[in-house]
């Protein structure tokens, strides 16, 4: 029956895959190649430019600011919920400012990044921390805040440690939250980083994004959209898949 | 408080001394809030006694429970088990169940059983026969590897009781743990509860809102005040050991309800804030007058 469930998930995401394939192609036939490149164009240009040394560059650059960024958003985000979320004076201080964060368009914040980290790599991932910290702190927050007295009460009554019950009552306790919130985090580091190199980079596959916007390259922006599209919603769905398993 | 000396543990002592507990939880504005949820508990509790307690909503059971476990220092009074005073944190002896299920989702049956266990330092092997006993005894032996989520209610709290039991409490302490129940599930839990009491010879203090519960298990019943609460009333059953739900068909049993619910009514009453009646002033006409009494200073009885 699980096995089934499993194999249905994977049918309905090819199903909306090939859906949106097709309807690619349509729109392509409909307005021309040299507007819209076709699938299969977009494809062969893909394989093409992943054997470019220039194109790895930036695709590594990317990479390497991402995995920074989303390490320290959720590492960061983690840590600054938990603190918000045991204590009320914390969180009185931390909640407002994350909410204004995570509500203020965060190109608006670029200038101020800009002075604090210069031009180049530091800033990039400055934005992408910006982008993916601030709904961790608040889910981690929340799932500490709701965790059900009664796991405390029979913590007491079975007289474990302090540590004992961190480790093995409040952590199992909120796991799924944390899940939830890396899953968010995994989206929206991505988006911050990417931002960061469209507007302030020399590198990476949104500066080549802004790059060929300008140069009206419409193969590589297919491309990258095409990597980037796949890379995220794969992430997403093996997050997904993760986070109900752990529900 | 006269006791004879069979009723206290073999250093003289009762098995669990409640002497002139209060509890104030304080308020807001100075004080002007705050609520005495109990106002000077006495009760004394013999080894091996099964003691119910029923009052009013709000009377402060449940708070009177908290106190006896030590998950909730009082503002007034002491409580002693075995001698030593309760105060701060949890004794060993005493294991707890609560009306919430408070199984951990994330484990399996046999490791919510396991858990207070492992993190005290027992050998795997003493471990392991200590949760297969419980889980057995429990009824829960084909479900040892299934999780809490796919489990009945009254499973759960099976859970929960072998996760107390293993323990091997002394006293055991069950607020309201049949509470969320359907009434066959709770008379046959009632049942376990009471094959579980005559196996560990533990006392235990259960606190009930169901009259039926409180008299068919234990050997003596508390009713409180509305609160602030107090003991204003003991009955003592005196039922055989080794009873069960039938003896819902004894004739006794309708005359020690009556008997409850004729304290109870006026409590409840006052405590939604109306008067009680003449009519719950009144002694009960169908023989429950004949039902033994004791005074709320008064100590329990003995099986």
């Amino acid at each position: 029956m699980m096995k089934r469930g499993w194999i249905w998930r994977v049918l309905d995401v090819l199903l909306v895959c090939l859906a949106l394939v097709v309807f690619w192609q349509v729109v392509c036939w409909a307005v021309g190649t040299q507007v819209l490149p076709s699938p299969f164009q977009t494809i062969r240009h893909t394989v093409v430019l992943l054997g470019r040394a220039r194109f790895q560059i930036d695709l590594l650059a990317t990479a390497q600011a991402y995995v920074i960024s989303l390490v320290l958003a959720s590492a960061g985000g983690i840590l600054i919920g938990i603190l918000s979320g045991g204590w009320r004076g914390i969180n009185d201080q931390v909640e407002p400012v994350m909410l204004v964060l995570i509500a203020t368009p965060k190109v608006m914040l670029y200038p101020i990044i800009l002075l604090f980290f210069g031009l180049g790599e530091p800033a990039k991932v400055a934005f992408g921390v910006l982008h993916g910290l601030p709904p961790v702190v608040i889910m981690t927050a929340n799932a500490l805040r709701s965790i059900r007295p009664i796991y405390r009460k029979a913590a007491l009554t079975l007289r474990l440690s302090g540590r004992v019950y961190a480790q093995h009552v409040l952590v199992p306790a909120i796991f799924p939250e944390l899940v939830a919130s890396f899953r968010v985090c995994f989206a929206l580091t991505l988006l911050g980083v990417l931002v960061g190199e469209m507007f302030a980079s020399s590198r990476g596959l949104g500066h080549l994004l802004m790059a060929s916007i300008g140069a009206n390259d419409q193969p590589t922006i297919l491309t990258i959209t095409l990597i980037l599209f796949v890379f995220a919603g794969a992430g997403s769905s093996i997050l997904l898949m993760f986070s109900r398993r752990t529900k | 408080m006269t006791r004879g000396d069979a009723d206290r543990s073999p250093d003289g002592n009762p098995h669990l001394s409640v002497k002139n507990v209060g509890q104030v939880f304080a308020g807001t504005q100075g004080g002007q809030h705050d609520v005495r949820a109990l106002g000077g508990i006495d009760l004394d509790c013999t080894a091996g006694e099964f003691l119910a307690v029923i009052g009013p909503s709000g009377c402060g059971k449940s708070t009177l429970l908290d106190i006896v476990a030590g998950v909730l220092p009082p503002t007034e009074g002491t409580v002693l088990f075995e001698g030593h005073e309760v105060c701060g944190k949890v004794p060993e002896g005493i294991g707890v169940v609560f009306q919430e299920d408070a199984s951990f989702p994330w484990l399996s049956v046999w490791d919510n059983v396991a858990f207070g266990l492992r993190y005290r330092g027992y050998e795997a092997a003493e471990i392991r026969r200590r949760v297969e006993h419980a889980i057995g005894f429990m009824g829960l032996a084909g479900f040892a590897r299934h999780t809490p989520a796919q489990l009945s209610g009254g499973m759960r709290q099976r859970v929960c009781i072998a996760r107390t039991l293993v323990l091997q409490p002394r006293l055991i302490l069950l607020d309201e743990p049949f509470a969320a129940l359907d009434q066959q599930t709770r008379l046959l839990m009632g049942e376990e509860l009471l094959r579980l009491w005559r196996e560990t010879q533990a006392t235990v203090l259960l606190i009930t809102h169901s009259l039926d519960e409180a008299t068919m298990l234990a050997d003596r019943v508390g009713v409180m005040s509305a609160r602030p609460g107090r003991f204003i009333e003991f009955l003592v059953t005196e039922w055989p050991q080794d009873r069960d739900s039938q003896i819902f068909g004894h004739p006794r049993f309708g005359e020690i309800t009556a008997r409850l619910w004729s304290s109870l009514r006026a409590e409840s009453l006052r405590s939604m804030g109306g008067n009680p009646s003449p009519a719950a002033a009144a002694e009960p006409s169908n023989g429950a007058d004949q039902v033994p009494r004791r005074g709320a200073s008064e100590a329990g009885a003995r099986r």
